[in-house]
């Protein structure tokens, strides 16, 4: 019995689910008055400890982690109850996020001048989940199944 | 055994079909509950995993011999013969060390004349006030009250964080602790000030020091201690080793 037959909804899948890592991490990090371990390039510390770390007292990075964990979520409901519904809203989500992302790594360019190894890990991620997306909505619209008990 | 009719057998046949039908339906409903229930319990670890990785032990430290000693120019709080001396190389503007700075003064409250406190000024480029706080800061400590402008500049961050006249706000809080405001005025514009913030800068710069707040306690840098009881128990580690 074949559960995907669409071959994006994995990687899709196991990308979310690093994004969703990389962002609780940023996350606990956060709430815990940390410092990210910040090994490969300097300036996560200006990235994650500016004014535009926060919206609202809320850490940007609570946001990443929810959005990740939200597209795991419709990416399992794909797999589990397939239906074109969770498709749209996966591409919807994915859309989303990688409009935020792109604002976000401009912000660290342009404005900050520093570069976050995490931040940028998490935007290429939404980047290439995107991708994907639009991928399975081609493959959906071309009428392949996604997927069957 | 009786033969079965062929309504019999047509009977059968249904049952057995149905039951299959039921068998499928029920390892349907039990596969997505495993997918569901892997998914939760991966999730669930790693979230765990990380919060147990962001909790491992501060006391990692590491030794550097390149970190110079407090001398007469530094910002020191404490008597010279404390038993362990932390050195804190920070930025008024960065929250991180803003977050940490209730802590430090926890841990120098608890431990009075055991411990010495050497601030030193990482100002980073991108706070466009950091550099004006150091100043004032630096003025009021030549007024013996650096420990009273410390904690106005870092309890109101926010205030002047992002202020164009955070200047005027640093004057209120000269006028607030009761500095002579002609001799801090003096001060904060002084170039020796400013060169005593620039050489500052740049010592830390040289040490590689890459983030703020960087703590070392004695020669050691520490791994910035999560909370006040991890810092509690790096500086009786190193009270227990002299």
């Amino acid at each position: 019995m074949r559960l995907v037959k669409n071959k994006h909804l994995i990687p899709a899948l196991t990308l979310s689910f690093l994004g969703f890592i990389d962002a609780t991490y940023l996350t606990i990090v956060h709430y815990r008055n940390l410092l990210p371990n910040c090994s490969i390039v300097k300036g996560c510390d200006i990235v994650t400890t500016s004014q535009f770390s926060t919206l609202g007292g809320i850490p940007i990075s609570l946001f990443g982690a929810l959005f990740f964990l939200a597209l795991s979520f419709f990416a399992i409901l794909i797999i589990t109850h397939p239906h074109k519904r969770w498709v749209s809203w996966f591409a919807t989500t994915a859309f989303t996020g990688f409009l935020v992302s792109l604002f976000l790594f401009l912000l660290q360019i342009v404005i900050l001048k520093a570069i976050c190894q995490y931040c940028i890990g998490s935007e290429a991620i939404s980047l290439l989940i995107y991708i994907l997306s639009v991928r399975m909505i081609r493959h959906v619209r071309k009428g392949e199944k996604l997927g069957h008990f | 055994m009786d033969k079965l009719t062929k309504k019999e057998k047509k009977e059968l046949r249904h049952q057995e079909w149905e039951e299959k039908l039921k068998n499928e339906q029920r390892n349907r409903l039990y596969k997505k509950i495993g997918i569901w229930t892997t998914a939760v319990a991966i999730f669930g670890l790693a979230v765990w995993g990380l919060i147990a990785a962001t909790n491992s032990p501060a006391s990692q430290t590491q030794t550097t011999t390149n970190l110079p000693a407090p001398d007469a120019k530094d910002i020191v709080i404490g008597t010279s013969s404390a038993k362990v001396v932390l050195t804190e190389y920070a930025d008024f503007q960065c929250p991180a060390c803003g977050t940490y700075y209730p802590i430090v003064k926890q841990i120098l409250q608890s431990y009075g004349d055991k411990i010495k406190y050497v601030y030193r000024n990482y100002p980073l480029a991108q706070h466009q006030n950091a550099k004006p706080a150091a100043y004032a800061a630096y003025a009021a400590y030549k007024q013996g009250k650096f420990s009273e402008m410390e904690d106005l500049l870092y309890t109101n961050q926010k205030d002047w964080s992002i202020s164009n006249t955070s200047e005027d706000i640093f004057r209120q809080y000269a006028e607030q602790i009761n500095l002579d405001i002609t001799k801090y005025n003096k001060d904060t514009a002084s170039e020796e000030t400013k060169k005593f913030i620039d050489n500052q800068l740049n010592a830390a710069q040289t040490l590689g020091i890459n983030s703020t707040p960087t703590f070392f306690v004695n020669k050691d840098q520490i791994q910035t201690p999560p909370n006040f009881n991890v810092f509690k128990k790096v500086i009786e580690d190193a009270l227990s080793k002299k």
